[in-house]
């Protein structure tokens, strides 16, 4: 078996190498031109933030009844705060290549981690804020169509209808990440074999 | 500023010279594509000259050199997602490997290199890391020392290595005296 795998080494040892040779200055050109890829990138961002809030914006002033301002408002504030959750708990994040400190079974660790935890609790940072401005819409809409707060209307049985659809599609995507989170603990627990003494 | 800037171009330098070679064979464990792989040497490269800033000279050039190398390869992996996480294998999940047609040589080291290739690219980043480095000659506390495992953990990983590779040296010959029979 020693031989074979001394074999195996050998074949491996004799990949051809590419003979990539760079100066100092064309080092510096691409962690300049890396630079400015980040941050155009982030520009392109901000600028797409400021569509989003100046079409808000557009959209509260436009409303007639304080009960739409008032339900699109709760709901844009709602996405923001779920997007936001969205970057800081399952965004995807870059290995510090250049942090040695960080070997990469810790930076998998620390990233199942994180994924595990935001995928555990999906329904509280992205689901949640939505609820607000979605109960506001059902209760103002199930005032407005019927003459007793029990009366069955048409509008009313669509609206119970609809409701129920949200519910369940909320409730399939909290199953899911649910089996995502123990997907993620499944690959710690492996990983932490690894690293047992 | 400036003395740091050339001491880390210094180290750079030093370090690409004597370790080009693994890197480049690393990078053929991270990406199958040709040009994409030249791309992930030089990512390579560039991560390792950055890294040279900040390097403090704890651990050894070797050991950061192939941390570094193995970050920006798993990075890569990860960012392009080429293959999906649930895909990819520890090395006691690894069955029969899949015929593939790339790389050089004979026919017989093709058939070998491309097995041991497509097993390499199936496993998962830690496994990957392991297999590379222990063809690469290191022992299993110069793997852990890379990888942030103990070297218990690593001997064992090496030992199931070693079967797996051992049984797809064997295949390959099989196949080869399969082909050159009269």
């Amino acid at each position: 078996m020693s031989s074979d795998t001394q074999s195996l080494k050998a074949l491996w040892q004799s990949l051809p190498s590419q003979k990539v040779v760079f100066n100092h200055r064309q080092m510096q050109q691409r962690a300049d031109k890396f630079q400015a890829k980040h941050k155009r990138r982030d520009i392109i961002e901000y600028l797409a933030w400021g569509v989003f809030f100046l079409l808000v914006i557009y959209m509260l002033t436009g409303q007639s009844y304080w009960t739409d301002v008032m339900w699109v408002g709760l709901t844009v504030i709602g996405a923001i705060i779920a997007i936001w959750g969205y970057y800081r708990r399952m965004g995807y994040k870059t290995m510090p290549s250049s942090n040695s400190a960080d070997n990469l079974v810790d930076f998998m660790r620390r990233e199942l981690t994180r994924q595990r935890d935001g995928a555990a609790t999906y329904w509280r940072w992205y689901l949640l804020p939505f609820a607000p401005g979605i109960l506001f819409l059902f209760v103002v809409r199930w005032l407005e169509n019927g003459s007793t707060l029990m009366e069955l209307t048409e509008m009313r049985i669509a609206l119970i209808m609809a409701f129920v659809l949200i519910m369940a599609f909320s409730a399939a995507c909290v199953l899911w990440q649910f089996l995502c989170a123990a997907r993620y603990q499944r690959q710690l627990d492996e990983l932490e074999t690894y690293t047992r003494p | 500023m400036a003395e740091k800037t050339t001491s880390q171009d210094a180290q750079y330098d030093i370090a690409a010279v004597e370790f080009g070679d693994a890197i480049d064979r690393l990078a053929y464990a991270y990406e199958r594509d040709p040009e994409k792989r030249k791309d992930l040497v030089q990512d390579i490269h560039l991560e390792l000259w950055r890294s040279f800033k900040i390097f403090n000279g704890r651990s050894s050039v070797r050991t950061w050199v192939y941390r570094v190398a193995h970050n920006t390869g798993a990075s890569h992996v990860l960012k392009n997602k080429r293959i999906s996480q649930n895909s990819y294998l520890n090395i006691d999940d690894v069955g029969e490997i899949p015929d593939q047609t790339d790389y050089l040589g004979t026919f017989e080291r093709i058939d070998q290199l491309d097995q041991l290739m497509a097993l390499i690219q199936r496993l998962n980043p830690v496994d990957r890391q392991i297999i590379t480095l222990y063809l690469e000659d290191l022992d299993a506390a110069q793997i852990g020392d890379v990888a942030g495992m103990s070297p218990g953990a690593v001997a064992t990983k090496i030992h199931r290595i070693k079967y797996k590779l051992s049984e797809l040296f064997n295949q390959g010959e099989t196949d080869v005296q399969r082909h050159t029979k009269p």
